[in-house]
C-alpha cells in the first residue's frame, strides 16, 4: 500500500530501456523484465528522483489530458504495482 | 624436461582462439591478439563441488550450467565438460570416452563458445546469417523455425553464409557489424532434401540432435569477412497464408530480441545489463523485422526472393 506521506524512487538494482516511448525495466536481482506503456514510461522517468504521489499527479495532469482524480487513481495503482515488484522503494 | 606443445589459431565470431588441438573446419588465424585459449584434456575431469544453477534437456541430452570456484562449468551429458574462466578467456575441455569428435566439437563451437561471448561483452544471438549486397542479413528465431534453411538457400543463391545459429555482433564506428563463424551449416533432413538433394551421406550433428552437418564446398560459399548488419529478421511460425514482414517496434520487440540472445549467467547483474543494452542497440538500429513465413517448402524460392527484395538484395 503506497502512502501519501512518503516519496518514491526507482530502485538501484535495475536497468531500464526506453524504446519507441515504452519502457522495459530489468530487475537485476532476479532477471525479470517488466514493461510500461507510454504513460507509465513517463512516470518511470520522473521516478529517477524521489517524488510524492502529489508531485506525480501534478506532473501527470500537466503533461496529459487527464483530471486529477483519475490521475491520482492511476498513480496510486502504478506505484503499488511497481512497489510490489520491488522496482521502486519508499524514502522518507 | 621439455613438453611438446602444438598451438593452432583460429578466427571466429570476432575473436582469435588458440587451441592445443586442431579444430577441423575453422578458419585459420595468425598467432597474434589471442582472446581465448582452449586446452583439451584426455585425463579425467576435475572433482570438487559443483553448484548447478541451471539445466535443460532430458536425461540423455541434459546440459548443466554450474560454478566451481570462479569458473563456469558446462556439462553436456555423455559428451563433454567445458570449464571456462569467468571472463571467457580460457576453456578446458574434457570429452567423455568414445564420443565422436563432431559431437564434442558441436557442444564446444555451437553451444559453449556463443555462451562465452556474453562473458566477453560480445552480443551473440541465435541467428543464422548471410551476406547480401547491402550487408549482413540475419535470420533469428527458436530452434526449428527455419533459420538455417533460409540461410542455406541464400548461400546457395549468391549470398554467402556468414554464420549458422550464432550471430556475433560488434559495434564499430556506430554501426552493428556481424562477425563470421565457420563454413558449416546444420540442417534438418527435409531442408537438406530441398536444398541439397545431391549431398549424399552427411554426418549427424550429435546423437541427441537429428540435424546433419552440411559444408557444401563450392555449393555453400562462405564469407570470411565481417559485414555491416542490414537486416535482423525474427522468424515466427505461421501455419498457412502468405509471407509477412513487419517492422519490430516498442517494448514487445525488445522482449523478442532479448529472448534470442545467448546468456550464460542470468544471475550476474553485469551480464544481464549488457544483454539488455545489446538488445536495445539492435532494436534502436531500426533493422529488426518480424518474418512470418509459412512452413511451405514448395513455395520457398518465392518467399526467399521476396525476403531478398525486402533486404535490398536479390537471390540468383
Amino acid at each position: 500500500m503506497v502512502s501519501e506521506d512518503l516519496k518514491y524512487v526507482a530502485h538501484e538494482n535495475l536497468a531500464a530501456s526506453m524504446v519507441d516511448g515504452e519502457a522495459v525495466i530489468l530487475n537485476l536481482q532476479d532477471g525479470n523484465y517488466y514493461g510500461l506503456n507510454a504513460v507509465g514510461a513517463e512516470v518511470w522517468r520522473w521516478l529517477r528522483e524521489p517524488k510524492t504521489i502529489n508531485e506525480l499527479v501534478r506532473l501527470l495532469t500537466a503533461q496529459f489530458k487527464v483530471d486529477s482524480g483519475t490521475a491520482r487513481q492511476d498513480i496510486v495503482r502504478l506505484l503499488g504495482d511497481l512497489e510490489a515488484r520491488h522496482l521502486i522503494q519508499a524514502v522518507p | 624436461m621439455t613438453q611438446s606443445y602444438n598451438s593452432y589459431f583460429y578466427s571466429l565470431y570476432g575473436i582469435t582462439i588458440e587451441s592445443d588441438r586442431r579444430i577441423p573446419g575453422l578458419c585459420p588465424a595468425s598467432a597474434s591478439n589471442v582472446n581465448l585459449v582452449v586446452t583439451w584434456h584426455p585425463e579425467a575431469r576435475p572433482g570438487g563441488d559443483l553448484r548447478v544453477f541451471r539445466q535443460w534437456g532430458g536425461v540423455k541430452d541434459c546440459v548443466r550450467f554450474a560454478r566451481s570456484g570462479t569458473d563456469y562449468v558446462l556439462q553436456f551429458e555423455g559428451v563433454a565438460d567445458f570449464w571456462a574462466a569467468a571472463d571467457g578467456s580460457r576453456v578446458r575441455c574434457y570429452a567423455s570416452d568414445g564420443v565422436p569428435e563432431n559431437a564434442v566439437q558441436h557442444a564446444f563451437l555451437d553451444q559453449t563458445l556463443p555462451l562465452l561471448l556474453s562473458r566477453r561483452s560480445i552480443a551473440a544471438f541465435h541467428a543464422s546469417t548471410v551476406v547480401c549486397k547491402p550487408g549482413a542479413v540475419a535470420f533469428s528465431g527458436r530452434s526449428g523455425y527455419g533459420k538455417s534453411t533460409l540461410a542455406c538457400y541464400f548461400a546457395r543463391h549468391g549470398c554467402p553464409l556468414l554464420s549458422d545459429d550464432c550471430l556475433a555482433l560488434q559495434l564499430e564506428d556506430g554501426k552493428l557489424v556481424a562477425q563470421p563463424g565457420y563454413p558449416e551449416i546444420r540442417l534438418w533432413q527435409d531442408s537438406l532434401q530441398l536444398l541439397a538433394p545431391d549431398a549424399g551421406d552427411l554426418p549427424h550433428v550429435s546423437d541427441s540432435e537429428a540435424k546433419f552437418y552440411y559444408s557444401g564446398g563450392d555449393l555453400l560459399p562462405f564469407a570470411d569477412n565481417c559485414a555491416p548488419l542490414r537486416r535482423f529478421y525474427v522468424l515466427e511460425p505461421k501455419a498457412e497464408g502468405d509471407l509477412e514482414i513487419l517492422p519490430l517496434r516498442g517494448a514487445d520487440s525488445l522482449y523478442k530480441v532479448i529472448a534470442l540472445e545467448f546468456l550464460l549467467d542470468s544471475a550476474d547483474p553485469a551480464e544481464l545489463s549488457k544483454n539488455l543494452e545489446n538488445a536495445e542497440a539492435l532494436v534502436r538500429s531500426g533493422l529488426c523485422y518480424s518474418l512470418r513465413i509459412p512452413r511451405d517448402l514448395g513455395n520457398f524460392a518465392g518467399y526467399a526472393e521476396r525476403i531478398a527484395a525486402h533486404a535490398g538484395s536479390d537471390v540468383t
